[in-house]
C-alpha cells in the first residue's frame, strides 16, 4: 500500500518537473523593447558616462573584464590576466575568436587604441580621470596587451569596466554609426524616439536569444507604466517605490530588484558652524531613523546603510555597524555642544519627489534635537554649483559610481581630492587608509583597509551614511533570465552566462 | 503692400535680435555652470573642468561669446551643442517634422471641429446644445495639458487598449506618401494612431478658445443689417449662416490663432513629455536643464522664427478676409 502511495507520489513530482522544464524551455526570436526615462543621444563609448547611455554601448561593445552579478570579475574580452613588478606592469591575455561586426578581427591594437583614446587629453574623454594613473599601453602579441601604471593600483579592473574596446578602423563615425563587438549591431536611431539593434549572430559568446533590441525614451514614468502593463515595452526602468506593489499583482509583470552600487548621505559642510563640531553631526546622525527614511520613502527601493560600502561589495564587512538610532544619545551629544538654543540651518536637497519627502522626514527628526530646518529645493545645476562650491550647510546627495571602494570612497573623503570633498572631511589617517587600499593589489588586504577606514569615518561623520537605492526595473513575464545588474547596466547576453530570452 | 511686407521683415529681425538677447542673457545670468554639468558629479575634478571651460568658450567675456554666436548665425551655423556634441541644427531638424506634424494635427482637428460647432451654439443661442458647448469651453480651456494627456492614456491605452499610450508610429507625410504610391494603408494607418492622443490633448484648449470666439463673432454678426438683407433676398439659412455671418467672424478668429500658434510650436512641451513625442520642446525644455546654451538658443530661435513668420502670413490673410483692410 505504502509503495503505491510512494510511486504516485514520484509520478506525479516527475510530471510537475517534466511541466516546469516543457515551459521554460527556451525560445529564439522576438524584439525586445526597453523603456528608459531619458533619450542616448550620444553612441560613442568613449564620449558619454550616463547610465542610459551606457546600457546601449553596453550591448554594441565589449569590454576587456566585467562584473557578474555578484560582484566578480569575470573574463570577457580578455581571457585572463596577471600582475606583474609589484603591481606596476598588468598584463592581459585576449581571446582570438572576436570579430567586430563589420567581419574584421579583433586585436591587442584595437585594444591599445581604446585606452589611448580615452587617455588622450584631446579627446576630453569623461572617463579619462578613471585611468589617470596609466602610464603605458602596449600591445604585447596580436592578443596580448600590457598595462604599465604609474604607481600600483588595484582599481585598475574596476576602472576597466568602463572602457568599451572599439575598432581602430571604424572609429571615427562612432557616434553616428557604432561598430562594435558586442552581441548587438546597430541598425537606426530616431532622436527622442528610438534606438534599434539587431542580434550579431557571430558574437563570440554565441548569438543572442532574441533578435531585436529596441531602446525607447519614454519620460513620464506615468506612460511608461501603462506601456509596460500593455505589453508595448517589455523593461521600464525607474520604478518609484509607491507603485512596487501595484506592479507585482499585476498579472504580466515582474518587478526585479538589486542591490545597487552606491550609498545615499547627508553631508555636512565640515568647515561651517555648527557641524564643525563632530558632537553635532554625531548628534545628527544619531537622530535620524534610516530604516524610517527608507519605510517611508524607499519602500522595497532601497535598504538602510551602516556605512558607506554597500553589500553588494567585495569590501562588505557585515559585522559593521553604523551610528544607529539613538534619539536620547543625539540630544546629549546636542547639550554637551552647547549650540545655540534657536538654531536654523538650511538642508538643500535637488528637485526630485523622494528627495523631496525625503527632505521633510529629515526635517522632522532634526527638530526632535532642536534643529531648525530650512529645507531648499534646488535644479540639479544650481544644487551641483553650490555643492562643489561648498556654500551650503547641510546638503543630500547619492553618490554612485564604479562599484569598486576606491572609486565609492577616495573622491568624497580623501584631503587631497580638491572638488569632490565637499564636505571638506580632512583626517590623515582616512587619507592614509585609502591610498593604501588603491595601492594594494591582494583583495583581502584592501577589504581590510576599508574596513579600518570605515571606523574612522564612523568616529568623525564627516556626513551620515543614509541607505544604498536598489536597481529596479519592472518587466514583462515573458522576459526570461534578466535582472538588472548592481551597476544599473542591463546584460542580455555575456560571456559568464547571461542569456535573456522572450517567451512570445 | 511690399513697403508692408519689407517693414514687417525688418521689424521681425529686431525682435529676433531682441529675443536672441534675452535668451543669451538668461541664460548666463542663471545660476549652474554648463561646464560642470558637462563634466558630471562624478568626474568633477578641477582641471577638467578648466579644460571644458576653455574648450565650450565659457571663458571668454560674455559680449564676445554672443558677438560671435551671431556671426556664427550669419554664416547660417546654429552652434554646437554641448551635451549631444552634434551640430544644433541637426538636433532641431531632426525634430521638426514630429513638432509640425503634431502642431498641424491639432490645428486642423481645433478648426474642423470648433468652426461648426462655435457657429452652430451662435444660431442656437440659450437652447440646450448651447449650454453643451460653453460647458465644453470651459472643460477644454481649463483642463489642463498632463491631466488630459494621463486622463486619455489611461482610458484609451490602458482601458481599452485602442490606440497607443506613447510615441510616434513613424513619419505621416512617409505613410501618406506610402499610401499614395503603393496603396498601402499600413504606414499612414500606424502613424495616425500614434498622433491620435497627443494631438487631441494639445487641441483642446484650442478648440475651446476658438469654439468661444466663433460663437461670439457669429453672434455679432447675426444682428447686422446685411443679415436681415440677405434673409429678405431668400437665401437658405445655412448660406446666411455659413457665407455671411461666418466669414465675418473669422478675423477675430485669425488674430486667436497667430497668438496660439507659438504654443503650438514651442509650448507643446508637456505633451510631449506625456506622450514621449519626439518634437522639438522636449529638446528646448532639456536644453535649460542641462545649460546646454547653444541648443536652447537656436531652438528658440527656430520658435521665434516661426512665430514672426506666422504672425505676417496671418497679417496678410485680414486682407484677404476683409477686403476693407489695405496695406500702404
Amino acid at each position: 500500500m505504502r509503495t503505491k502511495y510512494l510511486l504516485i507520489f514520484f509520478i506525479l513530482i516527475l510530471l510537475s518537473l517534466s511541466g516546469c522544464t516543457a515551459g521554460e524551455s527556451p525560445e529564439t526570436g522576438g524584439t525586445l523593447v526597453v523603456g528608459q526615462s531619458t533619450d542616448v543621444e550620444i553612441l560613442d563609448p568613449h564620449r558619454h558616462k550616463d547610465l542610459y547611455a551606457v546600457r546601449v554601448s553596453d550591448q554594441l561593445f565589449d569590454k576587456l573584464v566585467m562584473l557578474n552579478h555578484q560582484g566578480e570579475f569575470k573574463p570577457s574580452l580578455a581571457t585572463s590576466w596577471t600582475v606583474h613588478d609589484d603591481g606596476m606592469r598588468w598584463r592581459f591575455q585576449l581571446r582570438n575568436d572576436v570579430v567586430f561586426h563589420d567581419g574584421e578581427p579583433m586585436t591587442a591594437d584595437d585594444v591599445v587604441f581604446s585606452l589611448n583614446r580615452v587617455l588622450d587629453p584631446e579627446f576630453e574623454s569623461p572617463h579619462k580621470g578613471d585611468l589617470g594613473f596609466v602610464r603605458e599601453v602596449r600591445a604585447e602579441e596580436t592578443h596580448q596587451v600590457s598595462i604599465e601604471l604609474e604607481e600600483p593600483n588595484g582599481a585598475l579592473l574596476s576602472a576597466l569596466l568602463n572602457v568599451h574596446v572599439v575598432p581602430e578602423h571604424a572609429a571615427d563615425r562612432l557616434n553616428e554609426q557604432p561598430v562594435g563587438s558586442g552581441p548587438f549591431v546597430f541598425e537606426e536611431r530616431q532622436a527622442d524616439e528610438r534606438i534599434v539593434l539587431k542580434a550579431f549572430n557571430d558574437y563570440w559568446a554565441g548569438a543572442p536569444m532574441f533578435s531585436e533590441l529596441v531602446f525607447r525614451p519614454i519620460p513620464e514614468t506615468s506612460t511608461r507604466l501603462v506601456e509596460l502593463e500593455t505589453g508595448r515595452i517589455h523593461i521600464a526602468d525607474g520604478i518609484p517605490g509607491e507603485e512596487m506593489e501595484r506592479l507585482t499583482d499585476l498579472d504580466g509583470v515582474e518587478v526585479a530588484s538589486t542591490v545597487g552600487s552606491n550609498y545615499s548621505v547627508l553631508a555636512f559642510n565640515n568647515e561651517r558652524s555648527p557641524f564643525d563640531d563632530p558632537r553635532v553631526r554625531r548628534a545628527v546622525g544619531k537622530a535620524i531613523d534610516a530604516q524610517r527614511l527608507v519605510e517611508l520613502v524607499y519602500p522595497g527601493t532601497a535598504v538602510a546603510a551602516e556605512g558607506p560600502i554597500p553589500p553588494t561589495s567585495w569590501a562588505y564587512d557585515d559585522s559593521f555597524e553604523g551610528l544607529g538610532f539613538d534619539l536620547g544619545a543625539a540630544r546629549r551629544l546636542m547639550d554637551e555642544a552647547d549650540v545655540d538654543q534657536d538654531l536654523s540651518v538650511e538642508l538643500m536637497i535637488s528637485e526630485d519627489e523622494r528627495m523631496e519627502r525625503g527632505g521633510v522626514l529629515l526635517k522632522s527628526m532634526l527638530e526632535e534635537i532642536g534643529m531648525d530646518i530650512d529645507l531648499t529645493a534646488l535644479e540639479w545645476g544650481t544644487f551641483m554649483e553650490r555643492m562643489l562650491g561648498r556654500d551650503y550647510d547641510m546638503l543630500r546627495v547619492a553618490w554612485s559610481t564604479d562599484p569598486d571602494p576606491d572609486a565609492l570612497l577616495y573622491g568624497l573623503h580623501h584631503s587631497g581630492s580638491e572638488m569632490l570633498n565637499f564636505t571638506r572631511y580632512q583626517n590623515p589617517q582616512a587619507d592614509e587608509l585609502l591610498d593604501r587600499g588603491r595601492r594594494q593589489a591582494d583583495v583581502s588586504a584592501r577589504a581590510e583597509s576599508y574596513r579600518e577606514f570605515q571606523e574612522i569615518v564612523l568616529e568623525d561623520v564627516p556626513m551620515v551614511y543614509l541607505l544604498h537605492e536598489n536597481q529596479v526595473v519592472g518587466h514583462r513575464k515573458g522576459v526570461n533570465g534578466f535582472r538588472p545588474h548592481l551597476t544599473g547596466a542591463f546584460y542580455f547576453k555575456t560571456g559568464f552566462g547571461v542569456n535573456t530570452w522572450l517567451r512570445q | 503692400m511690399t513697403r508692408f511686407v519689407m517693414r514687417r521683415i525688418t521689424g521681425g529681425l529686431t525682435v529676433l535680435l531682441g529675443v536672441l538677447f534675452l535668451v543669451f542673457a538668461l541664460a548666463h545670468i542663471a545660476p549652474g555652470d554648463p561646464a560642470l554639468l558637462i563634466m558630471g558629479l562624478e568626474s568633477a575634478d578641477p582641471e577638467r573642468l578648466a579644460d571644458l571651460t576653455v574648450k565650450l568658450g565659457l571663458d571668454r567675456p560674455l559680449w564676445i561669446q554672443f558677438t560671435d554666436y551671431l556671426q556664427g548665425l550669419l554664416r547660417g551655423d546654429l552652434g554646437y551643442s554641448y551635451r549631444a556634441q552634434q551640430p544644433v541644427s541637426v538636433l532641431i531638424f531632426e525634430r521638426l517634422p514630429a513638432t509640425l506634424e503634431l502642431a498641424g494635427a491639432a490645428l486642423l482637428l481645433s478648426l474642423v471641429i470648433a468652426v461648426p460647432l462655435g457657429t452652430l451654439a451662435a444660431r442656437f443661442q440659450r437652447s440646450g446644445w448651447d449650454y453643451v458647448a460653453g460647458l465644453g469651453t470651459v472643460l477644454g480651456f481649463s483642463l489642463p495639458g498632463f491631466w488630459l494627456g494621463l486622463l486619455l492614456i489611461l482610458t484609451f491605452a490602458l482601458f481599452f487598449q485602442w490606440l497607443p499610450a506613447s510615441g510616434r508610429g513613424g513619419s505621416l507625410m512617409g505613410g501618406v506618401v506610402d499610401l499614395l504610391l503603393r496603396g498601402e494603408f499600413r504606414a499612414l494607418g500606424l502613424s495616425l494612431r500614434h498622433l491620435i492622443l497627443p494631438a487631441v490633448t494639445l487641441a483642446a484648449p484650442l478648440t475651446a478658445l476658438l469654439m468661444r470666439f466663433v460663437r461670439n463673432g457669429v453672434l455679432q454678426a447675426l444682428g447686422n443689417d446685411y443679415i436681415r438683407t440677405a434673409r429678405a433676398k431668400g437665401l437658405s439659412e445655412r448660406c446666411v449662416l455659413f457665407r455671411h455671418a461666418l466669414k465675418n467672424a473669422l478675423i477675430p478668429m485669425v488674430t486667436v490663432l497667430g497668438l496660439y500658434a507659438g504654443r503650438l510650436l514651442g509650448g507643446a512641451v508637456v505633451i510631449e513629455t506625456v506622450f514621449a513625442w519626439p518634437g522639438a520642446g522636449r529638446l528646448m525644455v532639456n536644453a535649460i536643464g542641462r545649460r546646454d546654451f547653444p541648443t536652447l538658443q537656436g531652438a528658440v530661435l527656430v520658435v521665434a522664427v516661426a512665430f514672426i513668420v506666422i504672425h505676417l502670413l496671418l497679417d496678410l490673410a485680414y486682407g484677404w478676409l476683409d477686403p476693407r483692410i489695405r496695406y500702404e
